[in-house]
């Protein structure tokens, strides 16, 4: 009897005991975690809650970790986006600038009568040659501001390709022959259905082959057309500097220039345009180079059904 | 006021006669990664031990997120992830067995934590290769997988790439890179390679001798340390069009109406200069800058060359 009643009172005391080392573990736990959102609402999205697996707390601790964490991260894009519109607006005031005062230094110099003659109108042509590279820039800008703020709308449409194609580079060889470029298309007669949007495919081609020109140095283009595992891959390869793998790498990324010393070529952003227009016609856009013998950018469409109907 | 995750004042630490870590003032900014830079015998390690109060300072204070590091260990220990020399592991566990006897001894933020770190270091988890069995560079990569697995706010790594190769190196140079661009994390790291820094770090300081000789920003440092010409003159319209005509050059930015910089450190200045007086221009100012980030190093730390 007497056994039994001491047993009991151990029991019970065991139980005080434990109850109140929880209750205290449990206490100091929940004081952690007032600290730690105390901080999270102040702002800072990268304090977690600790907790060993198999505590109590655990899963109410793992699970306000789950919450800050999926909104941290959405706070990071938005971040980042930010950071690089900031860039953006530097690099653009520095871009539009040193264009724009080399134009003003011609008819600076034409008004104030320093140059006469044909040399004269030499100086003239180039302000004009500059005004219209101005004029493309802020084009390029437009349609990057367009494409961010979504307001770019593609209406995709099975399209033939081929000829779009032919169509677009008849317009760019008199440019090649007044570069000295040599060019090679080779674009079969049999039609090549897929599902693009003209104006896009026309601009994101139109950007690649004046990457090509202002970068490169090549003084060979070829542009191929063909089909390869049900798609339609347009393939635009120079013999120029290439690209460096690491610049590849980054080379579709907005605002990343290969060069950095060099100012007023280019705004850094016509291949981040095209790939966001060939992304939102669901095509894809490959570059790879050889450094020092040349680069190639391919474009990839996945080939409509009528090409084989209509074949 | 001044965002600073980490701040030193005055930090000493002396061993025997000399100073080891000599009146040291780190400031390292929230969400950037600071580069540490020294010679081995620097002082690198010493303060970075400090931090994480596994040495005691003989002088001066280390205050994190604002709070004294001495009296808050408990508090502030666990927001770090730290890897300085090798962590002690179990040869005869697996290294999931290994971390999740880490995790039971400090707490992780979320059921899967183990495995998400192993996943961002690139190895496999329940594994069942033991950790002796493991090559230097998966040592290394487990050391990191610890030091991220409770997801810490900031990092100290010391010397984190010592012993990889190359393609190891560049793979944990995108972890960590990945870790402050992704994730807002804090990161200071300590290195005595001056082409490791500053390919990772947005801030960096140099330590020679236990003295921290400058601290900055690296692109500043950079700005500071690119070769360029800087001109100022009457008329930059008429300087970016004689520069064009008459030496072909295009590799300028103008900043506003009478100072540019030209970008091309082989150009003569001579002849620029005088072209521009012929054409009626008045030159103020044309100054060379430029020494490149290891003469700079070399220069501060008293013409002994940092690797």
């Amino acid at each position: 009897m007497d056994g039994l009643c001491l047993f009991s009172a151990a029991v019970a005391l065991l139980a005080v005991v434990y109850s109140a080392v929880t209750v205290r573990r449990v206490k100091k736990q929940i004081s952690d975690m007032l600290d730690a959102l105390a901080d999270v609402k102040s702002g800072n999205g990268n304090r977690r809650i600790l907790a060993e697996p198999h505590e109590i707390a655990a899963p109410l601790a793992y699970e306000i970790n789950d919450v800050i964490r999926s909104y941290e991260q959405k706070l990071s894009v938005f971040r980042q986006t930010q950071e690089a519109d900031k860039r953006l607006m530097t690099s653009l005031s520095h871009d539009v600038r040193t264009p724009l005062t080399t134009l003003i230094g011609y008819l600076d110099a034409v008004q104030k009568g320093v140059v006469t003659g044909s040399e004269r109108d030499n100086y003239i042509e180039t302000a004009r040659r500059k005004a219209h590279g101005l004029k493309d820039y802020i084009e390029v800008l437009f349609d990057w501001f367009r494409l961010n703020s979504d307001e770019f709308a593609l209406q995709t449409d099975v399209v033939e390709a081929a000829e779009l194609t032919r169509k677009l580079l008849i317009d760019w060889i008199p440019v090649f022959e007044d570069k000295q470029i040599g060019y090679d298309v080779s674009i079969p007669d049999q039609p090549f259905w897929a599902r693009l949007d003209p104006d896009g495919y026309v601009r994101v081609l139109n950007n690649l082959i004046q990457n090509v020109l202002a970068h490169s140095r090549a003084d060979k283009i070829g542009v191929s057309l063909y089909e390869s595992e049900g798609n339609i891959n347009i393939r635009l390869a120079d013999n120029g500097i290439g690209i460096k793998a690491e610049d590849l790498r980054h080379i579709f990324e907005r605002l990343y220039k290969c060069d950095k010393g060099r100012s007023g070529k280019g705004s850094g952003l016509g291949l981040s345009i095209a790939y966001q227009l060939m992304e939102k016609m669901n095509g894809n856009i490959v570059a790879e180079s050889e450094p020092g013998q040349g680069a190639a950018f391919t474009l990839i469409f996945p080939l409509a059904k009528e090409t084989f109907i209509r074949r | 006021m001044d965002d600073y995750l980490i701040e030193t004042r005055n930090l000493t630490r002396s061993y025997g006669m000399g100073n080891s870590v000599d009146n040291v003032n780190i400031h390292v900014r929230k969400g950037r990664i600071y580069g540490l830079l020294g010679k081995n015998g620097a002082g690198k390690t010493t303060i970075l031990k400090m931090m994480l109060g596994l040495t005691r300072p003989t002088a001066g204070e280390i205050f994190l997120w604002g709070k004294p590091l001495r009296g808050n260990e408990r508090k502030i220990l666990p927001r770090i992830g730290s890897l300085i020399e090798a962590p002690g592991f179990y040869p005869n566990l697996t290294a999931t067995e290994n971390l999740c006897i880490f995790a039971a001894l400090r707490g992780v933020p979320g059921p899967d934590a183990i495995k998400e770190a192993l996943e961002f270091v690139c190895l496999p988890y329940k594994d069942r290769k033991l950790f002796s069995q493991y090559s230097l560079g998966m040592k290394q990569r487990l050391a990191i997988a610890l030091a991220i697995m409770h997801d810490p706010e900031l990092l100290i790594l010391d010397e984190p790439v010592n012993g990889l190769d190359p393609v190891g190196i560049a793979d944990i140079r995108s972890f960590i890179r990945r870790l402050c661009d992704e994730k807002g994390k804090t990161i200071l790291i300590s290195s005595h390679i001056l082409s490791e820094i500053s390919l990772l770090a947005d801030e960096i300081g140099i330590i020679d001798k236990g003295v921290l000789l400058e601290e900055g920003s690296l692109a500043g440092l950079k700005q500071k340390s690119g070769k360029y010409v800087r001109f100022t003159i009457s008329d930059t319209a008429q300087a970016a069009r004689i520069l064009e005509l008459s030496f072909g050059e295009d590799r300028f930015l103008i900043q506003d109406d009478h100072n540019f910089l030209l970008y091309n450190p082989d150009i003569s200045v001579t002849n620029i200069v005088s072209a521009f007086i012929e054409n009626g221009l008045e030159v103020s100012e044309a100054h060379t800058c430029g020494e490149s980030l290891e003469e700079h190093f070399t220069r501060i730390t008293g013409g002994e060359r940092i690797v």
